[in-house]
């Protein structure tokens, strides 16, 4: 039997796997990050704010997240208004959401959390624009 | 003969409806004919006396009179019956002078003396009060016959001396005349037929006597004529003085007067000129026509049948160029089956004071031709006598036997006929008074019935049938029942439009019912209840009203029983009581829900079902006071709930809807956060 030679293993070499490892992991962290969130670059709602005056956020856009708790109301032609809780500094803040009848693949489920992208109208109601589970 | 004065009289038809029953608010037609002549138009109406000669009552204008019962008849009857007994010594006196008058004129005892001695008693009568000094008139009137018998006495011896006078005078004349006119004069009785011719001489001779002559003949003859007019008028002024007492009752003066009469005027002539004398002294004028009295009848009588009720009568009056003229027409019929008749006309023509006159002048002469001697009038003053005397004993006679109602007739009769008789008068005050005092109480009757006075008319009805034993209670009692059912039918009646609230009918009735009987008591019983029940009634009004304007719901919930009762005639109130008590019921039942709530700790359920109430009440302090407690135990869900309602008042409706959603979260039950969403949710989805 031979008796292999013992080799010492090169230091560079172990720092460069680590950092490859990092780079890696890094760059999957990134991209996991970039899928569960699609509108982190959208401010979210506070909804102390809407709730104080929901006409002065007319126009504007938001992410919100929050789970379904009923269907209030839907029209075929115009769409679905859901309320849904959002949770906010420790508090649960139910909003009322409307989904329009272009969005209406997706399938909304009561208990389920949600994520969307959202529009305060001229009426101060949040309009989906778009959403998804979260 | 009865002198008994009767007024006019009318006569009068009746009509008889099938039935007059039914008739609403006619209380006139109502009563039929059993009230008295102010209830019943009657079939001439009111405008036409007329008579019933079995009562002696006289119906004109609406108004009942006893022909007996007037102010004239009255005070003489009742001062009569006030009067002493005319037993005095005096009155006695007076009544032996009067005798012994009459004896001594009676026509076996007639002379000169006899007659002399009853003139010298004439003064001595007029002394005494009864007399009224007739007798001193009458014995003016003897004088003043004797007087002018002395006078054609000295007439008579005038002409006597007239006729020597002129015998002389035609003697000197028949001297004085010539021989050739001599045997051409025609002696006689007549010498204005002469017709020689005198020579100038003769003529100058004969001429003063035949002037003288004439004097004399023509005061002979004056003297013969004043003679027999002295006569006359004394004749006429003794008789019209004998007529004068015939017509003023005083019987036994005229006995007295027709005996001086014939004692003065021995000439057997006892006609009665006097009333020729009047009626040819009274200035008729022919040409003034006479008065004439019309009836027309054109009747127009139908009968009707079936159903339908109308009774009424009508009289009209008018006038054309003479004449006035009264119609009545009446119709009367009822549900089925009627009569009516119209077309009676009286009329009186050419009224006036000259055809007034000659009327009377007319009348003096019938009368004077059916009493045209003094014979006549000594049988009826004799008559009259007799007739008094029996008419007084009939009155104590019916007096004894409680018949009081014919006695005072009799009375009354004889009162009228022989006021001034010693029989009459003689009557004792006690004998008068039973009289007097049943007379009051008829006449106080009749004043009863007339004003529809019927308690009263009742009382003295029975009052009457107790003291007259003869009064018949059966017509007046009548009158009274029939006007105290009537009256008490429009009470009823009033009494049904009170409770209906018909103002018109309840003032008809009850004008109608005060009209037939203004003191019934249960008139102003009832008037009384309607009044005070409308005056609460009002005042329940006038509250219900004011607390409504204040809007003290709870007040008018907490008196409901009242205002329901009030209100119950008015529509228009009703329906708002209605709102106000479902209100306050609304928010009691809240009140209770609460308190429910409140006890199994919902605060939020409690103050959720206080504002509910409070939405429809939100002046009850009750709900008030509930919702302040209950805020405070459920602050957040209020405050919700109040930001949601604030919000959706601003339309804000995204905030209105989220506060709902935050406060059905903080109270799931809750049904003011389920309306807004639902609300909010049906606007936005629209």
């Amino acid at each position: 039997m031979s008796r292999r030679a013992h080799q010492k293993t090169p230091s560079s070499l172990l720092f460069g796997l680590v950092a490859v490892f990092f780079l890696f992991a890094a760059g999957g962290a990134f991209f996991l990050q970039k899928g569960a969130n699609p509108y982190r670059t959208v401010e979210p709602l506070k909804p102390n704010d809407y709730f104080e005056n929901a006409n002065s956020l007319r126009g504007n856009i938001y992410q919100v997240e929050g789970v379904i708790l009923n269907a209030l109301a839907q029209n075929p032609e115009k769409g679905r208004l859901f309320s849904i809780v959002v949770t906010s500094e420790s508090k649960k803040w139910p909003m009322p959401i409307f989904i329009p009848s272009k969005l209406r693949q997706i399938n909304l489920q009561k208990n389920q959390s949600y994520r969307a992208k959202v529009r305060v109208d001229d009426a101060g109601i949040l309009v989906a624009e778009e959403i998804q589970k979260s | 003969m009865k002198l008994k004065p009767h007024l006019f009289t009318l006569g009068c038809a009746s009509v008889l409806a099938a039935s007059v029953l039914g008739q609403e608010g006619d209380s006139k037609a109502a009563t039929g004919g059993a009230r008295p002549g102010q209830m019943n138009p009657g079939f001439l109406g009111r405008d036409v006396p007329v008579m019933d000669p079995g009562s002696d009552t006289s119906t004109f204008d609406g108004k009942l009179w006893n022909m007996n019962n007037n102010r004239l008849f009255r005070s003489r009857f009742e001062k009569y019956l006030n009067a002493p007994a005319e037993t005095s010594e005096a009155d006695l006196e007076y009544e032996k002078t009067i005798n012994e008058i009459l004896s001594l004129l009676s026509p076996g005892k007639v002379t000169t003396a006899n007659v002399d001695a009853a003139w010298k008693l004439l003064p001595k009568a007029s002394e005494y009060r009864s007399d009224a000094n007739l007798c001193a008139s009458m014995a003016d009137v003897v004088y003043s016959v004797w007087l002018a018998k002395n006078e054609v006495a000295r007439l008579e011896m005038a002409n006597r001396t007239l006729q020597r006078e002129k015998s002389a005078l035609e003697w000197n004349y028949r001297m004085n005349l010539g021989s050739s006119a001599k045997s051409m004069t025609q002696t006689g009785t007549n010498p204005t037929t002469q017709s020689s011719i005198l020579s100038p001489e003769d003529e100058a001779r004969v001429e003063p006597i035949k002037e003288a002559l004439s004097d004399v003949r023509s005061t002979m003859a004056n003297n013969k004529l004043k003679k027999e007019a002295s006569i006359v008028q004394a004749k006429i002024d003794f008789q019209t003085m004998i007529i004068q007492y015939f017509a003023q009752r005083r019987f036994r003066h005229v006995l007295i007067g027709t005996r001086f009469y014939r004692a003065l005027f021995g000439d057997g002539d006892n006609r009665i000129s006097a009333l020729d004398q009047i009626s040819s002294s009274l200035p008729v004028d022919k040409d003034a026509g006479q008065v004439k009295v019309k009836a027309k009848l054109d009747p127009k009588i139908s009968g009707k049948g079936g159903s339908g009720a109308y009774a009424g009568a009508g009289t009209g009056t008018g006038a054309n160029n003479n004449g006035k003229y009264a119609g009545g027409g009446a119709d009367t019929s009822a549900s089925g089956g009627g009569f009516s008749a119209e077309g009676l006309q009286f009329g009186v023509e050419n009224l006036g004071v000259e055809s007034l006159i000659s009327a009377g002048a007319s009348g003096l002469k019938a009368l004077g031709k059916m009493i045209n001697s003094l014979g006549q009038l000594d049988a009826l003053a004799n008559e009259a006598i007799r007739d008094v005397d029996e008419g007084i004993e009939s009155y104590k006679f019916l007096l004894e036997k409680n018949e009081l109602k014919s006695a005072t007739e009799r009375l009354f009769e004889t009162f009228m006929m022989g006021e001034y008789m010693p029989s009459v008068r003689k009557l004792s005050r006690d004998e008068k008074r039973r009289a007097l005092e049943f007379t009051q109480k008829t006449n106080e009757l009749l004043a009863a019935l007339e004003v529809n006075d019927l308690t009263r008319a009742e009382d003295l009805i029975r009052e009457l049938s107790k003291t007259a034993r003869d009064f018949d209670t059966s017509k007046p009692l009548a009158v009274v029942e029939t006007a105290k059912t009537v009256s008490a039918m429009h009470l009823a009646k009033a009494k049904a439009a009170a409770a209906s609230g018909d103002k018109n009918t309840l003032e008809t009735e009850l004008r109608a019912a005060t009209e037939i009987w203004p003191r019934n008591p249960a008139l102003a019983e009832v008037s009384g209840a309607i009044f005070s029940q409308t005056d609460v009634q009002q005042q329940a009004l006038n509250d219900f009203d004011r607390l409504v304007a204040q809007k003290n719901y709870r007040q008018i919930f907490d008196d409901k029983v009242r205002y329901i009762a009030a209100t119950a005639m008015f529509p228009d109130r009703q329906e708002k009581l209605k709102g106000v008590l479902d209100r306050v019921q609304s928010a009691e039942a809240s009140l209770m829900r609460s308190h429910e709530l409140a006890k199994r700790g919902d605060a939020a359920g409690a103050w959720e079902s206080v504002e509910r109430g409070f939405a429809d009440y939100p002046d009850d302090p009750k709900l008030n006071q509930a919702r302040a407690d209950y805020t405070t135990q459920a602050a957040e869900f209020v405050r919700s709930v109040r930001t949601a309602q604030e919000m959706e008042r601003k339309r804000q409706v995204g905030s209105s809807l989220a506060w709902y959603l935050r406060a059905l979260q903080d109270y799931p039950n809750s049904e003011i956060a389920r309306d807004g969403i639902d609300r909010i949710s049906s606007e936005i989805v629209k």
